[in-house]
């Protein structure tokens, strides 16, 4: 996947200058960012929804010339809210999912998916009365159910995932990160917005730092996740360590002078 | 597929609602087949099916009355009902679906100001027009121009809320507000300038009808209505992705923009038809498509089919009331909808978990 001088105006507020960003199948590839850097807006402007110059190339095709239903088998999109209007089931919500995907026919892939987010069980359940994080994990499951194999011919499907695990408790961030992890590992292609920063740095194997609109830097967890960028770009002075096996970066959030830029 | 869930709690479904619907259709064809009966039998004539029956059977023929009395008057009445109702409650199912709203029913979009507007001028602005035209247009001057108006005025709301060819369902909301506001105080002009029996036409036009039901209007009636029903069958996937919002209804594979247009379109024939050839009948577009959700679920796959059919029965079931109550005499069918529907909607809000629910 490959964007290339990404640029998003609303209003009169230009809110991406000019991003470029690839990712590779294969790997969780992690957007992070401050409040209002742009993160949520490139992956609208990545999965089609929003209007923006440039252009975004999704297995080699531009998205712009796909028809929605064309591009809806290569990649599934799990925004932030999710807001339902009418009693639907979780078992309802799920099998949305279904009709974009070759697996339309297979009618236990639903329960399947609601298995993989830890909510077996939940299929006849309103939906409305479920807590924030079930709703959460229901609409993964629902995106999980459209682009249920990570490959498909030959060909990587990408699961795109905006803070998904904002309103989860700490076992079901593991257990939805496991689950893009798993989709990477079998092939398929995963760009996630996240806000936690030791999270990222467990499970991503790329990540791109944006500030104000413009890419800070991309690289791996190594490279990126620095004392020096969390200043620059957070205005914190924290200290940053690493996990003795492994050498993956920490950040132990300490009572320190703290600016948001 | 009989599902119990062990953490079900007092709502919980607790059969597949697949299933549950499907079962629903089968009731709901042979409600329909039984108040298309009654519907035929019951009426102020006193003519009886079962004898018209029993006379066709042994091969006797028909007294002229009751070939008169069932041909002309019941079956084209029968038929009104049925497209009437069917469209009315389809066009709720959708407008609802469309702005996500369970509140919302055709006259949102403006087609029943329209409509009503288009009515009134017909009926206080047509004596104004040269004694040969109105001779010739007769009772379809009030027709054609409630139809009309109700086109007209989803043009200008549909215009307004498109911008780059992406239409804005809660400017059209807003802006039909302010339309039918703008209709009611031109139509509150005419009604000013109105003599006592334009007045009485208006006001038994406003309450609704099938009295005047013709096979001419019956045969004018049924491609709009009949090619508008069979066009949201296409819709049904549409309208379930737009109940998660468009945005993921975009990112399931749904044309988002396509599927407003085609549902503003078919609601704006449906209603505006039904309107024409009616008069104002309320409740059915907001109470079929609650009845139906809260018994077998928001799938529209099912919701749609089943709203056609539980609309032309409760319409029927209406009509026969409205014609035998006050029998010679009929009360306008507005009126039964209104009585009925309105109790009928508090017990199911106060059976349920409140509205916005739905």
């Amino acid at each position: 996947m490959k964007a290339t001088d990404i640029r998003v105006r609303m209003g009169r507020k230009n809110i991406l200058h000019g991003v470029d960003f690839a990712a590779r199948a294969g790997e969780v590839t992690a957007v992070i960012g401050p409040n209002g850097s742009g993160k949520s807006t490139l992956l609208k402007a990545m999965t089609g929804e929003i209007d923006f110059d440039g252009s975004v190339e999704l297995n080699g095709h531009d998205i712009r010339m796909l028809k929605p239903w064309e591009l809806a088998p290569l990649r599934g999109v799990l925004p932030q809210a999710g807001v339902v209007a009418f009693p639907f089931t979780v078992l309802e919500i799920v099998r949305l999912g279904l009709a974009s995907g070759r697996a339309a026919q297979d009618d236990t892939l639903p329960s399947r998916a609601l298995e993989q987010v830890d909510l077996a069980g939940f299929e006849n359940r309103f939906y409305q009365d479920l807590s924030g994080g079930e709703q959460q994990r229901v609409q993964l499951a629902r995106v999980l159910s459209q682009v249920w194999q990570p490959m498909l011919d030959g060909v990587p499907r990408w699961l795109f995932l905006d803070e998904p695990v904002a309103s989860l408790d700490i076992a079901h961030q593991f257990t939805v990160l496991d689950v893009a992890r798993t989709f990477a590992d079998q092939g398929g292609g995963v760009v996630i917005v996240m806000h936690d920063l030791n999270l990222t740095a467990m499970f991503a194997d790329s990540i791109l730092v944006l500030n104000q609109g413009r890419v800070h830097c991309q690289g791996t967890p190594m490279q990126t996740l620095t004392a020096d960028m969390v200043q620059k770009v957070y205005g914190c002075t924290l200290d940053l360590n690493r996990v003795p096996a492994g050498g993956i970066p920490f950040i132990l959030p300490q009572m320190r002078d703290c600016v948001p830029n | 597929m009989t599902v119990i869930n062990a953490q079900a709690g007092p709502l919980e479904p607790l059969l597949d609602r697949r299933t549950l619907a499907r079962r629903m259709t089968i009731v709901l064809i042979v409600l329909l087949g039984l108040v298309s009966l009654i519907s035929l039998t019951q009426g102020a004539s006193g003519a009886s099916v079962w004898r018209l029956l029993t006379d066709l059977s042994a091969g006797r023929e028909l007294e002229q009355l009751d070939r008169v009395v069932l041909w002309d008057i019941r079956l084209p009445r029968l038929l009104m009902g049925m497209l009437v109702g069917a469209g009315l409650a389809v066009s709720g199912v959708v407008m609802q679906g469309l702005f996500r709203n369970p509140l919302a029913d055709p006259g949102i979009v403006g087609v029943g100001a329209g409509a009503g507007l288009g009515a009134i001028c017909a009926i206080v602005l047509g004596g104004f027009l040269p004694v040969a035209l109105r001779d010739w247009a007769g009772g379809w001057l009030i027709i054609g121009a409630a139809f009309l108006g109700g086109w007209g005025s989803t043009i200008i709301l549909y215009r307004v809320a498109t911008r780059r060819g992406q239409t804005s369902v809660a400017t059209m909301l807003l802006a039909g507000i302010a339309l039918g506001a703008f209709a009611g105080a031109i139509g509150g002009i005419l009604v000013y300038i109105a003599d006592d029996r334009q007045l009485r036409d208006l006001t038994f036009w406003g309450m609704g009808s099938l009295a005047g039901a013709t096979w001419l209007k019956v045969m004018s009636l049924a491609p709009v209505m009949l090619g508008s029903l069979a066009t949201t069958l296409f819709l049904a996937h549409g309208l379930n992705g737009l109940a998660l919002g468009e945005a993921v209804a975009n990112h399931i594979g749904i044309p988002v923009q396509r599927t407003k247009n085609i549902a503003i379109l078919m609601v704006a024939a449906a209603t505006g038809a039904a309107v024409a050839v009616s008069g104002g009948i309320g409740f059915i577009g907001i109470v079929v498509p609650h009845v139906l959700r809260l018994s077998t679920g928001p799938d529209h796959h099912r919701l749609l089919p089943n709203a056609a059919l539980l609309g032309a029965a409760l319409l029927l079931i209406a009509d026969v009331i409205s014609r035998t109550v006050i029998a010679p005499a009929e009360l306008p069918i507005g009126i039964v909808t209104a009585i009925l529907g309105a109790p009928v909607f508090l017990w199911i809000l106060l059976r349920r978990h409140g509205i916005m629910g739905m």
